[in-house]
Formats: structure tokens, C-alpha cells, sequence
């Protein structure tokens, strides 16, 4: 008897099976992000466009961070670039020239001298991070009897007070009429910010590497943003951001759930603010103000609050905008009005309308699009509870998940 | 110290001034937040218009005498400067206020709560960087607003009263009382009290629940443009950037008296003008270009909401939620 010899079976994993859709989707986008810097012409402007997407990165860890909060907690903060502010300041002051100690000391995470201050980047990377999310816990503790609306207007007033204080405690401040040194260098920013290397990678102003550095984070956060969505915690989150009550009601903690909401989207921001911080090498109060605030909820407005792939499509369309698209929309103006002999055309300056076109697309995307580019199914429901084809959809669902257990 | 006490009197009337500001500005919030638990967040730069319109009506028609005198008027002149002014902004700002009402938040207002906030700061966003362009378009960066009379400091009880602060004292009781009046023994103020006390039995009263919502959106709005034309007397300058902080700090008023209490924002709006010029008096007694005030402010608003949520005077706002 010939034995039959049955081809072996070849089954991909169970967590492939379940999100095909969105591992190939981020798949796809991994490798093409990991080969981007070869594509681009080396003799070109490359190091301006690795430049921008590095920005573009650093947008789209912010982005993820305030939907941590917004999207996923339904917690609106309109004061986010604090915590931005926060880690860049943080890992400027521990990482930089701009303190001069007399004495000196030396240990593997810090080391200070007379030429300023060195610290261990990928060891404060995290330090920063978390004091950033120290600083989340402090707002939110306050703050947690507060409706949705109040909210937005604390974090607001937090948001500028962390500007203000930024602002007057550099030089010639009141602290300096009592005798206390420049801490932040106010307007005349932090500089002199050391920049770290990895293995035989020295960060500098070569943006290849910070672009890999970016890539890395951003899939550390991308990864981790995923496993709250569906975690424990990140049903907690849905369930207050649904009905306070009733989650109340279920057991859940509603302190720690929005202290923690506060907290994770903070610690996002603080990583951020590191990377920024130390690849410009100097901080400055206008990289944090309330425009900066409002660009990352637009960014996650606009991608789909609470979707993760939405979100990170968001910052990257902002970008665009931000780096290429206006220009490019500038000097056509500029054509156009030359040709045409228009005069408004020809000094319309579109970079500074920049933040009008942030607000028109805010208020259509709420009239309009509610849900986003890319909508996280579950939130597109409860943004448009009437809708026809949410409600079929719903069905069809059902209807799939029958059929597929017969 | 010793300098910030001296001149501690004359603070406090300045205090007084700006708050009286801040207070026609809380008001506007107040009434919309009452009626409708949104923050109006573009209500600032509708205020910031205001002044912005008046500027240029000012321009227009009293440019030539404006121009050859330092911007101050005498007599008649004056009296017919200072009405067109606000006539002005009553008439432009009404209109904004309708039109952001109507197209802006009247389509999301079943919507999610988050929905009609988001929009809110987008139109925020919009009117102040509109006017933004406008001003590096037509290079008019620095918009120096005529002070119209003669500055002078009139010296009453030992006080030194700019006379520029006469207008706000003049004007801005008469707008308050107005507005009670308006609200406390009109039909129409009626009507926007049991609409804010319940949406659902008001319309079956017969009340036009939505033209209720448009015209408490004019009330407010001509409030505020009223007040940026005070306040761009007041400082003689105006641009865009005003609305944002006034507004901020105009919606801590609001929530310092208890939101949506209409005599809790004229108190607020005081508090928060007197707050303003004691730190702005500290600061300038210290050292130079320094910016307590905000952040002292907005410590203020964060200390009621934890202490005191329902504001001093107690919140009148019905919680639907």
C-alpha cells in the first residue's frame, strides 16, 4: 500500500488570519518607509526632503499620542504641545550646553562638566518621556470631575501657562531679580542641545539617521497604540468615553482610566519632544504654542479620530501640506497673478494662510466627514448613529459572523 | 514693592477698565454656553472684529480728519465718530454672529458633543488667520486705532484716571444694563430663559427655539464687538491676534461667576481685570517684557474648576448630558 503523503499545510498565524487587511496595509507601508531614503536622488535635496519627512514623523508620534486621548478616551485636550514642550525642555536642560556646572561628575546615564551637560539620549529618551506623563497625571488629576467642555478649557489654560512659564523664566525674568540663573532661555531658546550615536551612527545634522530613528519610534508607538485599542484598558476607555455612568456602573475605575489616558497620550508627546529637541539641537517657546496644539488635532481629525492608520495619515497629509504643497500653491499663485497682472495674487502669501486652511478643514470635516479619512468602524458609529449604510453594515457583520461558524 | 504700592490705587481702576472688557465679553459666552452647553470659542475673534470693522469705518469716513490730527476729534465730530464706531461694529458683529451660528454649529447640533467644539475652534481658527492674511496682504501689520479724544489723566480723589477709561466707564454699564433688561423683562429674554432651562418644553410653549438660539448668538456677538471697539480705544491698536487671549481670558470670567449666569460674568469679568493689572503692576515693578498675567489668570480659572465648579455666583446651567 502506497502510503498517500499529504502536502503539508501551510497556515499563517492566527493574528495574520484575523487582520489581513491591515498587517498588509502596514506591511506595505514598513517597507516602503524602511527603503525611502534610497529612493530619492542623493544628488537632489535630499537631505531637505529627508528633513521634512523627519518632521513628518515627528508629527505623526504626536498625532498618535493626542488620539490616545481624544480618540480613544474622548478626552478633548486642546493644550497638548505642553507635553511636547515638556520633554524637549526637560532632555535640553539634562543634555546640553546651556548649564555650565564648576564641578564635575561622571556615571554612565549623566555625566556634567564645564563644557555642560551630557546625558545618556536613549536612556532620558524614556526619563523624559516619563516625566512628560508625571506632568499628564498632574493635569489630569485636577481636572477629572470636569465635563468634556470644561476640560478643553483647562487644558487650553494649561497649554499657555506652560508656554508663559517656558517664556519668562529665561533671562532677564523676575526669577533673575531674585538671584536664580536663566533655566530656560526663554525667547532666545535653548541651544547647544547634544545629539546622540548609536553604535558607530553619530546623530548630526545628516537626517538619514534620525529618519530611521523616527521610523523606530513611531512603530514602537504605532505598535503599542494598537495593543491599548484592543486591550483591557483601551475598552475601558470606549466604555467612558461612551457613557461615564454607565461605565462607573461596570466597575471601571474612572480615575485611574483617565488619569492613565492623560498620562499615556502625554508620555507619546514627551518622546516626541526628545527626538525634536535633539535633532535641532535647540528648543524654542514657538514650537509650542496653541497653533501647534490645534495642527496635531487636526491632523487626527482629519485622518479619523480614534483610527490609528487614520491618524498617522493625518500627520503625513499635514506635512505635505505644511512643506511642499503650499509652496508649490504659492509660487503658482504668484505665476498666475503675474500673468493675469492681478495684484492680490501676486502677494497673497499662502504659507501664512497655513492655519486658515487648518480651520476650514476643521469645521467641514465636522459638518462633512465626521468620521475621518480613514474611519475606525466602531467610531464612525457612534459619530453617525442614524446612518444608512453603518446600520447595513452592522447587519452584514452579524449576517458574516454566522455564516462563517456553520 | 514699594513702587507697586503707590501706585496700587490707580491699578485697581485700571483693573476696572479691562474688566469691564472682559465682562461684556463673558457675557456673549455665557448666554450661548446657557442656552446651548457650547463654548463659543470663535466669540473672541468675533470680538477682535469688532474693533477691526470699526477701525476701517473709521478710516473711511473720518480718515481725512483723523489723519491730520492724531486721531483726535472735537465736538460733534466726535459724538458722530464715536456712534458710527460702534454702530459698526453692532451691525458686523451681529452678523458674524448670526452667520457662524447658522452655518457652523447649527448643522452639528445633534451631533456627538465633541463634534460642535471641534468646529468651533476651526471657525476660531478661520476668522483669525483670515484677518491675519488680510494684514500681511494689504501690509497693514500694525493697525494704530485713533484714540479719538485727547489723552489726558483727569485727576479724581487722588486717583489718576486715563481719560481713554471714561469711554469704557461710560459705555459699558449702559451695554450691562441693557442686557438684564433684555433678559430679565422682555418677551424675547423670556423666551431665551426657558429655552436654556429646557429645549424640549420651550418648543412646546411655541417658542422658536431656533430663532431664540440665532438672536442670543446677535445678543452676544454685538456684546462683543461693542467691546473690541472699547478695548481698541482703549489700547488705540488692534490685529489679529487680540481675539485669542481676550477671549480666553473673558471665558475664565464667565466660569469664575458660574457659567451661564449673566450677573456671575459681570462679577467674573471684573475679578479677572483687576487679577490682570495687579500682576501686570507686579511685573513691571520687577523687570522688563515679563508676562505673569496670563498664566495668573488662567491659574484662577483652574483653581475655581477645582475648588468651586459652579463659579461664585452658582452656575445656572441646567446639566443635560
Amino acid at each position: 500500500m502506497a502510503t498517500i503523503v499529504r502536502a503539508p499545510q501551510y497556515r499563517l498565524p492566527a493574528w495574520f488570519q484575523n487582520n489581513r487587511r491591515l498587517t498588509i496595509g502596514w506591511g506595505t507601508t514598513l517597507i516602503i518607509a524602511l527603503l525611502f531614503p534610497l529612493m530619492l536622488n542623493p544628488t537632489g535635496h535630499i537631505q531637505d526632503i529627508t528633513g521634512d519627512v523627519v518632521e513628518g514623523e515627528i508629527y505623526a508620534m504626536l498625532a498618535l499620542g493626542l488620539n490616545v486621548v481624544v480618540g480613544f478616551a474622548g478626552l478633548l485636550d486642546l493644550g497638548y504641545a505642553a507635553f511636547f514642550a515638556i520633554g524637549a525642555y526637560s532632555f535640553g536642560m539634562l543634555s546640553s550646553s546651556h548649564f555650565l556646572p564648576s564641578s564635575s561628575f561622571s556615571s554612565p546615564f549623566i555625566s556634567w562638566g564645564p563644557n555642560g551637560i551630557h546625558a545618556n539620549f536613549w536612556f532620558f529618551l524614556l526619563a523624559c518621556a516619563m516625566l512628560a506623563a508625571l506632568f499628564g497625571l498632574i493635569l489630569g488629576a485636577p481636572t477629572l470631575r470636569l465635563r468634556g467642555d470644561y476640560l478643553a478649557i483647562v487644558t487650553l489654560g494649561f497649554g499657555e501657562i506652560v508656554h508663559k512659564v517656558v517664556v519668562n523664566l529665561g533671562p532677564g525674568s523676575t526669577i533673575n531679580a531674585f538671584g536664580w540663573p536663566d533655566i530656560t532661555g526663554g525667547t532666545n531658546s535653548l541651544d547647544g542641545i547634544f545629539q546622540p550615536s548609536f553604535g558607530p551612527v553619530q546623530f548630526s545634522t545628516d537626517q538619514v539617521p534620525w529618519y530611521y530613528l523616527g521610523l523606530g519610534v513611531l512603530a514602537v508607538i504605532i505598535v503599542i497604540a494598537y495593543s491599548l485599542q484592543n486591550s483591557r484598558l483601551g475598552r475601558a476607555w470606549v466604555a467612558m468615553r461612551e457613557d461615564e455612568l454607565a461605565a462607573a456602573c461596570m466597575g471601571i475605575n474612572l480615575r485611574n482610566t483617565k488619569l492613565l489616558a492623560f498620562s499615556m497620550g502625554a508620555f507619546f508627546s514627551g518622546f516626541a519632544g526628545v527626538v525634536q529637541g535633539s535633532r535641532l539641537t535647540l528648543v524654542d517657546p514657538s514650537q509650542f504654542t496653541f497653533q501647534i496644539s490645534i495642527s496635531i488635532l487636526v491632523m487626527v481629525v482629519l485622518g479619523g479620530i480614534g483610527s490609528v492608520p487614520g491618524v498617522v495619515l493625518g500627520a503625513g497629509i499635514i506635512a505635505l501640506l505644511q512643506f511642499y504643497l503650499l509652496h508649490q500653491l504659492n509660487d503658482w499663485m504668484h505665476l498666475a497673478g503675474t500673468t493675469a497682472n492681478i495684484g492680490l495674487l501676486q502677494h497673497i502669501d499662502l504659507t501664512q494662510a497655513q492655519y486658515l486652511i487648518f480651520g476650514i478643514m476643521l469645521v467641514i470635516m465636522m459638518i462633512f466627514r465626521r468620521e475621518g479619512l480613514i474611519p475606525s468602524s466602531q467610531r464612525r458609529r457612534e459619530l453617525r448613529p442614524a446612518d444608512e449604510s453603518v446600520l447595513a453594515e452592522e447587519n452584514q457583520s452579524l449576517y458574516t459572523v454566522r455564516s462563517g461558524e456553520a | 514693592m514699594n513702587q507697586f504700592l503707590q501706585s496700587l490705587p490707580d491699578t485697581l481702576v485700571q483693573g476696572l477698565a479691562i474688566g469691564m472688557m472682559y465682562a461684556l465679553i463673558a457675557l456673549g459666552y455665557t448666554l450661548v454656553y446657557g442656552i446651548l452647553e457650547l463654548i463659543n470659542f470663535a466669540h473672541g475673534d468675533v470680538f477682535m472684529l469688532g474693533g477691526l470693522f470699526s477701525w476701517a469705518a473709521l478710516q473711511h469716513f473720518f480718515g481725512a480728519q483723523i489723519g491730520a490730527n492724531y486721531g483726535v476729534l472735537g465736538g460733534g465730530t466726535l459724538v458722530m465718530a464715536i456712534i458710527l464706531a460702534f454702530l459698526i461694529a453692532t451691525v458686523s458683529c451681529g452678523g458674524v454672529g448670526f452667520v457662524i451660528e447658522r452655518f457652523a454649529y447649527r448643522p452639528l447640533r445633534n451631533a456627538p458633543k465633541l463634534a460642535p467644539l471641534v468646529t468651533a475652534i476651526g471657525v476660531s481658527f478661520i476668522i483669525e488667520n483670515a484677518v491675519l492674511v488680510w494684514q500681511t496682504g494689504t501690509g497693514n501689520m500694525e493697525l494704530t486705532y485713533p484714540s479719538l479724544i485727547n489723552q489726558q489723566i483727569i485727576p479724581v480723589l487722588g486717583l489718576h484716571i486715563p481719560s481713554k477709561a471714561i469711554i469704557v466707564f461710560v459705555t459699558a454699564p449702559i451695554l450691562m444694563v441693557g442686557l438684564l433688561y433684555l433678559v430679565g423683562n422682555t418677551r424675547m429674554g423670556k423666551a431665551m430663559r426657558a429655552t436654556a432651562q429646557d429645549q424640549e418644553a420651550a418648543r412646546m410653549m411655541g417658542i422658536d427655539v431656533n430663532r431664540v438660539i440665532s438672536f442670543t448668538f446677535i445678543v452676544g456677538s454685538v456684546l462683543a464687538g461693542c467691546a473690541g471697539v472699547i478695548y481698541a480705544l482703549y489700547y488705540n491698536s488692534i490685529d489679529y491676534s487680540v481675539g485669542f487671549l481676550a477671549g480666553l481670558k473673558a471665558f475664565t470670567a464667565a466660569v469664575l461667576g458660574g457659567i451661564g449666569n449673566i450677573r456671575g460674568a459681570m462679577l467674573g469679568g471684573l475679578l479677572v481685570g483687576e487679577v490682570e493689572s495687579i500682576v501686570d503692576s507686579i511685573d513691571a515693578s520687577q523687570g522688563v517684557g515679563l508676562q505673569w498675567a496670563e498664566p495668573a489668570v488662567f491659574l484662577v480659572l483652574m483653581c475655581v474648576l477645582i475648588f468651586r465648579p459652579t463659579g461664585l455666583l452658582g452656575a445656572q446651567v441646567v446639566d443635560k448630558a
